[in-house]
């Protein structure tokens, strides 16, 4: 991880006083507004934001929002400022393996598959689990890695063992070339000739009371639990200087995980043998082939869902608890019972429209088809759900739409939350001083709609200053209840899906979530945004500074390309295999 | 606001920590293979508690003329246990950022600032691991710390964790007593269960040192390319080894047998739900057991009991009805407001106002920690009781009343007598005062005498009448 005063000059531009609107250009990305990690909980439940109904007004007053229509016209807040250059030298590092990539090293290294999942649980950091950062190894964990390493090759009988030497034989004979070939797909390099020596002794060691099994078994033993085997390493020679280009090998792994989730194959093996991955003008060769592949459409899938955060929804809770997101019974009757549907057609449009061959902007506009079944009559089971009911890309999936809301009703907050974390990366700071409850006040009782209830709670002075810049995405969306239904009107008063985009570039007055998603669709903060979600994710790494060359060659891949043009863009540049040695 | 982050220094490093502590550069496995012979005759023991979202301001206690406390609605279950409680008035932290409860929970026992702007993990270790690092605290016992979840799952974002070992390098809870139990037990023989993973034969037994060996040396090549922060990770896979090679060295057929008093405790029964009173219940019972048997066994004197997480909602326990939200996170926000607080809520079909409801769902926490106070107690050492040779630290996220604010914090020191501590008050403050402070007297009283300070405030010294 880079030091902390290293990424505050990123961060920092992003850290706007709390739901002020950005000035005029700046280099800095647009501000996001709060960082509500608690889904919620410190928004006072949603409260706090600025007067919708005075951000319509300001709207109108720039250009006519309010009564629908769009006004791409209408000059925008925050331009998209292209960023200055910055070093492709990414910090020398470990990364530990996740528990998936140590099963699939294992099986790589033992050709035996092992459960993995009495592991110490993966920290879940707030960003990506997969973050080197997050990477220690604690006494349990250890413990874990030995007492795995210990069954899995006691476990080998003596036709697997011989499978795994060169020639076949259990001999004393074979140690070398059994050595040099178990380092080598241990270590996911050459063995070093200290290495060779060292694991030969303890060869040596294990046959000098008969039992040559033991002997190979101490080996493979070894290798399982070495920090050469749990961590990828991004080191470089061992006579580097401060900045340095990783060996081929290194390269190979960071590709190999990264992209397929496992260590790599040996085609891969053999194009480090040959010095390519550190060429420039073989590597994106070879990031192609990769992305070709059908792991790394599964990899760009599990991405996704990271990003988008639907691995939030749930089919069963944990034990004693229910799944989430939790949903009122009588408000939202049968919601249970279409989870499993809910969940598949999220899984489903997102594999389709953010795979490979998908771009972002269908992923943000396309029209998510009706549902039939249980499900789509689930969709239309709402106060007023018999007519219309279109859906447009991503945000519109019931899955979203019930996670951003909740037991009892949508959440236009929440919804406008995601869009400026996951979809603008600006961060929207909650109130110092918590604000008034949502639903405890005479206004709140008074309203009728979901709308009204934000925008009494809203007209609160302590509530000024923050939502304006999320509800007022968020109302877009209120055709959609808090369970994703559709609905044209709530308590018999018409929905009104006007809304405002601001702090972007594509700043506008949107009539609807279609408008939304068109906005965003042609939003380069947008393009910015999934682009460094996308190095944290694969990179395992929070960005250092804007402008990182990989970033930026994935955003510009994303304005006319596929998501699979954005990952060898992603990964072809000098930041893949450049490294400088931190003090 | 903007976060503001610290560079890392000094204290914050655990090599800086071992140097200043040893007076020599040692490695720590080094330390962990201290005898185990060597235990202290009279142990000192740590526990470090959490509960979530403040205490309401009725948690404060009153005084009589005498200085005599009177404990409020959320302490009851603390009745009899006044003279081990010393409360101090006019703590705050020393930064804050947004809301707090992030700033809150880096700081609480670490008194660090965020170790980035991305994960706010804090930025250095917390006060156990200082200790463990520094002092003796440890005293031979074959595990450094465990750290134990209770109404929460154990998650390890910065809303979860308490404990650091450096920067950025959170320790996660075990939420699972069973799994609890099997580490904290491992290799002890109850009813003749032997040790499990330990060699069984000559040859077996050096085939694992080679293996040690050959690990320790991989981690000292890596680190030997790297820059301070990723050393420093390496740091903890090195003292893990050390432990291992601890854990996993042989002992007789038959384990370790247990000590005096040292009892097996039973894991089941415990449902993992956080929003029934009574799985909570269980599940802080169960954990407490097993700390108190642990101490018993002597296995480690340090500890951390966490009972759920910073802002943490349990919707609907303890029957709570609030307008269809039914948050405890909610109800908290609403005991600060002169207002607010007298708002109605529903708990199990009951009307109460939002303080009074808020109170009873403080004392739900306290009740846990008034159990495990209790259970040492009840064990007699040395000339008085267990609890006489261990600090229960107890500290929350927020200020007093959920107070989204680093004012008016509430900590908590319960027993401690053989260390010092002056309990049985309420020490007044006469004006804001670093927690820091606070620490640093505790570091004190675990024989870190020469700390003048602690987190980023490494000069603030000890806090007066804190300490004999």
């Amino acid at each position: 991880m880079a030091p902390s005063g290293t990424r505050e000059r990123w961060l920092a531009p992003l850290l706007f006083a709390a739901c002020t609107r950005l000035g005029a250009s700046t280099e800095a990305p647009p501000p996001t507004l709060g960082d509500e990690s608690a889904a919620g909980a410190d928004m006072g439940g949603d409260s706090g934001q600025d007067s919708p109904a005075a951000a319509r007004a300001g709207s109108k007053a720039r250009g006519g929002a309010g009564g629908g229509g769009s006004d791409a016209a209408r000059e925008t807040t925050n331009p998209y400022v292209e960023p200055a250059g910055a070093p492709a030298e990414l910090p020398a590092r470990t990364f530990r393996l996740s528990h998936a990539e140590y099963a699939a090293s294992v099986e790589a290294l033992v050709q035996k598959t092992i459960d993995v999942s009495d592991l110490e649980p993966e920290l879940d950091n707030g960003i990506y689990r997969n973050m080197s950062s997050s990477g220690l190894v604690r006494t349990d964990l250890l413990e874990e890695y030995y007492a795995k390493a210990r069954a899995v090759t006691d476990a080998l009988d003596t036709e697997e063992l011989e499978a795994l030497v060169p020639g076949h034989e259990l001999e004393a004979e074979a140690k070398s070339r059994f050595i040099a070939a178990s380092v080598e797909r241990a270590f996911r390099r050459p063995a070093t000739d200290a290495e060779l020596e060292a694991y030969g002794s303890l060869f040596e060691l294990g046959a000098s009371e008969g039992d040559i099994t033991l002997a190979f078994r101490s080996v493979l033993r070894a290798l399982l639990t070495s920090p050469h085997f749990l961590y990828r390493t991004e080191l470089g020679a061992s006579d580097a200087g401060d900045e340095f280009s990783l060996t081929d090998h290194e390269v190979a792994s960071l590709l190999s995980y990264g992209l397929e989730g496992r260590p790599p194959s040996e085609e891969l093996f053999a194009a480090a043998d040959r010095g390519e991955l550190t060429d420039p003008k073989r590597l994106e060769d070879h990031v192609r082939e990769l992305v070709a592949g059908t792991r790394a459409e599964a990899s760009l899938a599990a991405f996704a869902a990271e990003w988008l955060e639907l691995d939030a929804f749930q089919i069963s809770g944990a034990p004693g608890d229910p799944p989430l997101p939790e949903k009122d019974a009588a408000s939202f009757p049968g919601f249970d019972d279409v989870r499993s549907a809910m969940q598949e057609e999220a899984r489903s449009f997102v594999e389709g429209h953010a795979g490979l061959d998908a771009t972002l902007e269908e992923l943000l506009t396309t029209d998510v088809p009706e549902p039939r079944g249980a499900l789509g009559d689930f969709y239309r089971s709402g106060q007023s759900g018999s007519a219309g009911g279109e859906r447009h890309g991503v945000l519109s999936l019931g899955a979203l739409l019930s996670l951003g809301a909740h037991e009892t009703r949508g959440s236009p907050t929440l919804r406008g939350l995601f869009v400026r974390k996951r979809l603008l990366c600006q961060e929207v700071h909650p109130p110092g001083r918590a604000p008034p409850a949502l639903d405890r006040t005479q206004a709140g009782a008074d309203a009728k709609t979901t709308r009204e209830l934000y925008e009494q709670h809203a007209k609160q002075a302590a509530c000024v200053g923050c939502h304006a810049e999320l509800d007022a995405i968020g109302f877009t969306l209120e055709s959609f209840d808090g369970a994703g239904r559709f609905r044209t009107e709530e308590n018999g008063v018409a929905i009104d899906t006007t809304g405002d985009l601001s702090g972007t570039d594509r700043d506008r007055a949107l009539a609807d979530h279609a408008e939304l998603a068109r906005a965003l669709a042609e939003s380069e903060w947008v393009r910015e945004c999934v682009a460094t979600q996308a190095f944290r994710r694969y990179f395992g790494e929070l960005e250092s500074a804007r402008g990182l060359p990989p970033i930026q060659a994935a955003r510009r891949a994303l304005r006319a390309g596929t998501f699979g043009e954005a990952l060898v863009a992603l990964w072809s540049t000098p930041s893949t295999y450049r490294r400088r040695r931190e003090p | 606001m903007r976060p503001m982050v610290l560079p890392r220094h000094g204290l914050c490093s655990r090599r800086a920590l071992l140097r200043s502590a040893l007076g020599g550069v040692f490695l720590a496995p080094f330390l962990r293979q201290r005898s185990l012979e060597a235990k202290d005759a009279t142990p000192k023991r740590l526990v470090l508690v959490f509960t979530p979202d403040a205490h309401p301001r009725e948690w404060w206690p009153s005084t009589d003329d005498g200085g005599k406390l009177g404990l409020g609605a959320p302490l009851r279950d603390f009745a009899g246990l006044e003279s081990e409680l010393l409360f101090v008035r006019q703590l705050d932290h020393s930064w804050t950022f947004d809301n707090h409860h992030e700033a809150g929970m880096a700081q609480l026992f670490t008194g660090a600032r965020f170790f980035d702007d991305a994960t706010h993990y804090a930025n250095g270790p917390s006060i156990d691991q200082v200790l463990l690092a520094r002092t003796d605290l440890r005293g031979g016992t074959p595990i450094p710390d465990v750290h134990l979840a209770v109404a929460d799952s154990g998650e390890g974002n910065q809303r979860h964790v308490t404990c650091y070992s450096g920067p950025g390098q959170p320790i996660p809870h075990e939420a699972s007593p069973s799994r609890a139990f099997s580490k904290l037990f491992a290799g002890v023989s109850f009813g003749g269960s032997s040790a499990e993973g330990a060699p069984t034969s000559t040859l077996e037994r050096e085939l694992q040192k080679r293996m040690f060996e050959l690990d320790r040396d991989a981690i000292q090549s890596l680190a030997a390319h790297l820059g301070q922060a990723e050393r420093e990770r390496l740091d903890v896979h090195l003292d893990a080894l050390g432990e291992l090679e601890q854990r996993l060295r042989p002992v007789n057929d038959a384990g370790t047998p247990p000590a005096t008093g040292c009892e097996a405790v039973a894991t089941s029964g415990v449902t993992t739900s956080d929003r029934q009173a009574a799985n909570i219940e269980k599940w802080g019972q169960v954990q407490a057991d097993l700390l108190v048997n642990a101490f018993l066994c002597d296995r480690t004197r340090v500890a951390d009991l966490a009972f759920g997480s910073s802002g943490s909602q349990h919707t609907g326990l303890l029957g709570l009805k609030n307008g269809g939200t039914d948050s405890w996170h909610e109800v908290a926000h609403l005991s600060l407001g002169e207002q607010e607080r007298t708002q109605s809520v529903s708990l199990d079909g009951e009307a109460l106002t939002a303080a009074a409801a808020y109170a009873e769902f403080d004392r739900l926490w306290a009740a846990r920690v008034a159990y495990l106070a209790k259970r040492l107690k009840a064990i007699p050492e040395g000339n008085g009781s267990m609890l006489d040779n261990t600090l229960i630290y107890w500290g929350v996220e927020c200020g007093t009343d959920h107070n989204h604010g680093p004012s008016d914090m509430q900590y908590l020191l319960i027993g401690g007598r053989n260390l010092g501590f002056q309990s049985g008050q309420l020490l007044a403050l006469p004006s804001a005062t670093s927690a820091h402070r606070l620490h640093t007297s505790v570091l004190h009283a675990f024989g870190d005498v020469e700390a003048t300070g602690f987190g980023i405030e490494e000069s603030c010294g000890p806090l007066t009448g804190v300490l004999a």
